[in-house]
């Protein structure tokens, strides 16, 4: 078994360096050419200066490249840490002081991102650099105990939160899904979610493993669920991975009809709750196709539980279960809160003890435990049920969102003289969706509020509506009663 | 023909300034999924045209221009 994770990558190199390992529209690249690219770009980036440890930025859209800058931050020993190009600058700075990577790797889409931000290192500009880099296998100086990514999320007061994934914890995840899930080379798997998204871990290292085909998703399509569905059937893709809303939105679409996607198998979704309503009809319309609903915070890297749905569900007011733990993987609950041990745990959040010793705990017997926060209930067969948050973290289209993030934000425009978010079922959809309430010490309208916020958030943390009220409800306590501020739009 | 009601709906949608007729709905972050299936279910009520949901794509279903021009279409 490999110690690291581009490990993965070699051996398949090995075994199949004919063999197209990754497609992005009409472009694709064979696994040798990109082991051979990516050896090349580790040996540069170690020419730069990175060292084993070091967090190494990248900020590039959905492309190969990023694939190769994956593969060559692990060869050179150092830490990925991905970007998300559609962050307002304020935040992505806020991520990079607090990464304090050696390089951020950009190329000119990003360009206008990243200016003014020390260590950067053009893909563009230094490609004669990187190919005259020797293209040999690398020794490498990390141990599995070594952190391989660090991945932001939104943190509750404004400050986002990386979380820390080492190689073995990788390992641990992909060992199980591809046995269990069964993956092979002769699988063609989507690679929709975006690499600063945990849910990618699943695509990348399982396609490396095994040798199966990657093909990236273009991050338009999801808007469009009819051409997201020909795209499935033109690159006969057999294994869909990402988060329900995606295929949720096929449904809503009225495109889930028989006869259609014959070549997919495999249907996972993870990173929120699939509304059973939709599901039904997914798995009505295709009985032959196996649906896997898995369950996992970022901090336990991808997947904890998983569930095979083993009929179409009857009610579709009840979630389907998140099943049972993964191999090499503890889950149990304490005061009905779910809590994770095993393999999985990752090493907490970098440069924040105290955040890290408040959601990690060394159990007796156990080990270090994750608290998720989610609170879930065991039922008869063993399987678990997700009901809900302890807190105030919110899922919208699969992004993980605190809402006292969202607040923060409101409260730092000098206008804003109260605010509270929430997050509003949707029924059309099933998911969520974000709505905020402001008191305003100056008259503004809910889109120029929406203009300033989009200066600091990403897209998916904008609430959908903004309602100016003249004060908001307060709990006894004197906090924003966001209870209440819920039920008046109901 | 059809770029103002799309424009006023759209507005009250997402609380969200469009520029102009061309502007591209989809990078400036206007349209999300969600806005999508609520802009085609306004489409199919309010103009009476079936959306051929095989056809649009994010190059002619993008801006008030491109998605008005769509309509026009469906409505011969």
């Amino acid at each position: 078994m490999v110690k690291l994770v581009q490990q993965y990558f070699s051996q398949s190199a090995k075994k199949f360096p004919e063999k197209v390992a990754v497609n992005f529209g009409n472009q694709n690249i064979t696994f040798s050419k990109l082991e051979k690219i990516s050896n090349r770009l580790a040996r540069a980036l170690k020419k730069s200066g990175v060292k084993r440890g070091d967090r190494v930025c990248f900020c590039l859209g959905k492309s190969i490249n990023s694939i190769a800058a994956v593969l060559g931050i692990l060869k050179a020993d150092a830490v990925y840490v991905p970007l998300n190009p559609s962050f307002p600058k304020s935040r992505l700075k806020d991520v990079v002081k607090d990464a304090e990577p050696r390089l951020i790797i950009y190329d000119k889409e990003t360009a206008g991102l990243v200016k003014g931000l020390k260590g950067v290192f053009n893909l563009d500009k230094e490609e004669k650099s990187i190919l005259g880099q020797e293209d040999g296998a690398i020794k490498y100086k990390n141990k599995g105990s070594d952190l391989a990514y660090i991945l932001y999320t939104s943190g509750s007061t404004g400050k986002p939160k990386g979380v820390m994934i080492t190689h073995d914890n990788i390992i641990n995840a992909t060992e199980w899904a591809v046995q269990k899930l069964g993956i092979t080379a002769r699988d063609r798997m989507s690679q929709h979610p975006p690499l600063y998204f945990d849910l990618s871990t699943f695509d990348l290292y399982c396609a490396f493993k095994s040798g199966a085909e990657l093909f990236l998703v273009k991050k338009e399509l999801s808007l469009f669920p009819g051409q997201l569905m020909k795209f499935i059937e033109q690159k006969k893709l057999t294994v869909w991975n990402s988060v329900p809303s995606v295929i949720v939105l096929m449904a809503a679409a009225g495109l889930v009809k028989p006869g259609r996607l014959k070549s997919l198998k495999k249907i996972f979704f993870n990173g929120e709750a699939f509304p059973t309503k939709y599901l039904i009809e997914w798995m009505k319309c295709y009985p032959q196709k196996t649906f896997i609903n898995m369950y996992g915070p970022t901090e336990a890297t991808v997947q904890s539980t998983y569930y095979v749905i083993p009929k179409v569900p009857k009610d579709p007011t009840r979630l389907v279960p998140i099943g049972k733990a993964c191999r090499n993987v503890e889950v149990f609950l304490v005061d009905g809160e779910l809590y994770i041990a095993g393999r999985g745990v990752g090493k907490g959040y970098w440069g924040d003890k105290k955040k890290t010793k408040a959601a990690f705990v060394s159990w007796p017997g156990k080990g270090r435990v994750y608290k998720t926060g989610d609170l879930a209930r065991r039922l008869a067969d063993g399987n678990y049920e997700f009901i809900g948050r302890k807190d105030f973290q919110v899922k919208v289209m699969g992004n993980r969102i605190e809402l006292g993030d969202i607040e923060s934000a409101l409260y730092s425009l000098s206008y804003i003289k109260e605010a509270g978010a929430v997050a509003l079922g949707d029924e059309k959809t099933g998911g969520a969706k974000l709505a905020a309430f402001v008191a305003l010490k100056k008259k503004k309208s809910s889109a120029q509020i929406k203009d300033d916020l989009a200066k600091l958030l990403p897209g998916y943390m904008i609430p959908q509506s903004i309602e100016v009220f003249k004060s908001l409800p307060k709990t006894g306590t004197g906090k924003i009663d966001r209870t209440k501020l819920k039920t008046s739009l109901e | 023909m059809f770029k103002k009601e799309l424009k006023i709906f759209l507005k009250s949608a997402t609380q969200k300034t469009i520029k102009s007729d061309g502007e591209d709905l989809i990078k400036k972050g206007i349209l999300d999924s969600f806005t999508m299936i609520e802009l085609i279910n306004f489409i199919e009520r309010k103009f009476k045209v079936p959306v051929d949901m095989d056809e649009i794509s994010p190059e002619n279903f993008n801006s008030l221009e491109t998605i008005s021009r769509k309509i026009k279409q469906w409505s011969n």
